[in-house]
Formats: C-alpha cells, structure tokens, sequence
C-alpha cells in the first residue's frame, strides 16, 4: 500500500518527482471530479507523474485520460504544490517528495469509465468534499482553484 | 568541464531519450527593471539565468532562492511564477554524458539581501540592459523566459 507520511523535511529522504493533477468541473461549476484510488482507497483530483518526451500539459491530459477515460484539455495552471514535509513510499519501496503542478482542465469528450488505477470516479459537490478527507495537499488544491487568482499559488 | 560542453538536441520527441528532471530559472531585474541578471555558465561558457534543480527536503521556491544565493550571492525571495517551459522536443546533454528532458520552472524574484559575487558554477554573475541580454546568445531557451516576463502577463505560461 503506498504510505504518506508528513512531518518536518521528511521529503530529504526521498527523490523528486514531478507530478501533474486536474481540477475538472461539472457543467454548472459545483462539483468536481474524483477518482478513487486503487492502492490507498483515498479520494483524489485525477493525477500523477510526468513522464520524459511529453510536456506538462500533455501530461495531465494524458493522466486524465487513462485515470477517467475522459478527454481534457489544460486551460490554467492554478499552481505548484512541493510541501517538503511529505514523503511518499510507494509499494515497491521508492520514496518520493512529490512536485505537482495544478492544472484546471475542461472536458472535449470521452466517456467516464474505470481504469485499473482506479476503483470509483465522481462528481462532488463542494459541500461534500470540504468534509471529505482527501489525498495529501488535494483539498488545497481545489480550493485553490475556486479562487480565480490569475497568478500561481506556489506551495 | 571535461572537453564537451552541455549541448541541448532537437527533434520531434527527442526528450524520450532522457531521464526527466525538474529545474528552476530565476528573472531578477534591478530596482527600475531596466536591467536583468545574468549568470555564466562554466560546462559550456553561455549566459543564462540563475537556476538548477531542487533539492529533496526543500519548496520550489526555497530551491530557487538557494540556486540564486550559490550562483550570484544574492539573497531573494521568489515573486510569483512566470511559467513551466517543458518543450517535449528537446533534449540536454551534459559534459558527461547525462541525458535529460527538463521542465523548468521560471520564476521572477526580488532581491532581499547579499553581494554580487561568483561560484564554482558561474564564471560570470552580471547585470545587462534587458535588450542587450536579448540579443545575446542565451542558453537555449532563456531568451524565451525573459521574453514571456517582459509581456507582463499575469496569467502563468504553460509551454
């Protein structure tokens, strides 16, 4: 089960690795989109790593779509997330501080549908998931994006 | 320096080839924004933007500001973030051998502190008119950073 554990620079004792996400709206704005995931069973915004030979737009489109099966496009980048009081330690052992860049994203087409990395997808309300327990800094990041700052939170 | 200088490829998809690395460029300009901060590279003898990679344990913004204190001996404080450049088609190699597609982080900064001042990584740590640093030969891909910042557009660039 990939572990999170925070507390002061815990991320020196992992590497860096760049991460994309994706706050994505309903029609009428009051909810968001949330998946599931498969090895912690949290609630997160769709996410994860970038990969080499794609850009960071590319990137979270692509994970969107493998997580949602939805097509989306990048319209902002709402900010940087590095808290470095985070450490991830993933199955295999790797531990990681995570670098995240924020994107909101609107939906060109697909239809939602599960994927392996994923156990549920949703619409929530804002409501709701102020009350929800969301993976690492998510939480932030939505409200964040609820917001409207034209500059970038850099966190 | 080992005989090869830090050599940036191009090619449709080129950054595959590479190991993925995060970096940060930092834009710091003078009290009336006239001039802008350069730093010399010592693996290939161009002009650049103070910047590098970020250190485990450490913000992004913490990261910059240390990048610039160790570069130029300047102390500052990051401003808001002019862009994410992570051009797919390119691809840096370094003296020695390193193969890396990076994103960068462009941030713009305010001095709070310290003197001008040159490192082991930097032969040169200057001020120059904005328009002169534009003309110069930049390592690949500044010009473009300090070109986005001078649009003063708030909204972030994402390349």
């Amino acid at each position: 089960m990939t572990q999170i554990f925070y507390g002061e620079r815990l991320g020196r004792n992992g590497k860096i690795r760049l991460g994309c996400s994706a706050v994505i709206f309903s029609e009428d704005r009051e909810k968001v989109l949330l998946t599931q995931r498969l090895d912690n069973g949290q609630w997160c915004l769709p996410s994860g790593g970038a990969e080499a030979g794609e850009s960071a737009a590319e990137a979270c489109e692509r994970e969107v779509r493998e997580e949602t099966g939805l097509k989306v496009r990048v319209e902002r980048l709402v900010g940087v997330y590095s808290d470095p009081n985070y450490l991830i330690e993933y199955e295999d052992g790797n531990r990681v501080q995570v670098v995240a860049i924020n994107f909101e994203a609107s939906i060109l087409g697909g239809e939602i549908g599960l994927s392996n990395e994923t156990t549920a997808i949703n619409y929530f309300p804002l409501h709701e998931i102020s009350r929800m327990e969301l993976t690492l800094n998510h939480k932030q990041r939505i409200l964040d994006t609820l917001t409207g700052q034209t500059e970038a939170f850099i966190r | 320096m080992n005989g090869r200088p830090t050599e940036v490829l191009f090619g449709e998809r080129i950054g595959r080839l590479g190991q993925l690395r995060l970096g940060c460029a930092a834009v710091l300009f003078d009290n009336e924004s006239d001039n802008i901060l350069l730093t010399r590279r010592s693996d290939n003898g161009q002009w650049c933007l103070p910047g590098g990679t970020f250190n485990p344990g450490e913000s992004v913004a913490e990261g910059c500001e240390r990048e610039v204190f160790e570069e130029t001996g300047l102390q500052v404080k990051v401003l808001r973030l002019v862009g994410v450049y992570s051009n797919p088609d390119q691809l840096v190699v370094y003296p020695d051998g390193n193969k890396v597609h990076v994103f960068v982080l462009c941030f713009e900064v305010r001095r709070i502190g310290g003197e001008l001042g040159l490192s082991d990584e930097t032969t040169g740590a200057q001020f120059f008119p904005v328009s002169e640093a534009l003309q110069m030969d930049l390592f690949h891909g500044h010009a473009e950073f300090i070109r986005d910042i001078l649009t003063g557009n708030e909204r972030v660039f994402i390349r």
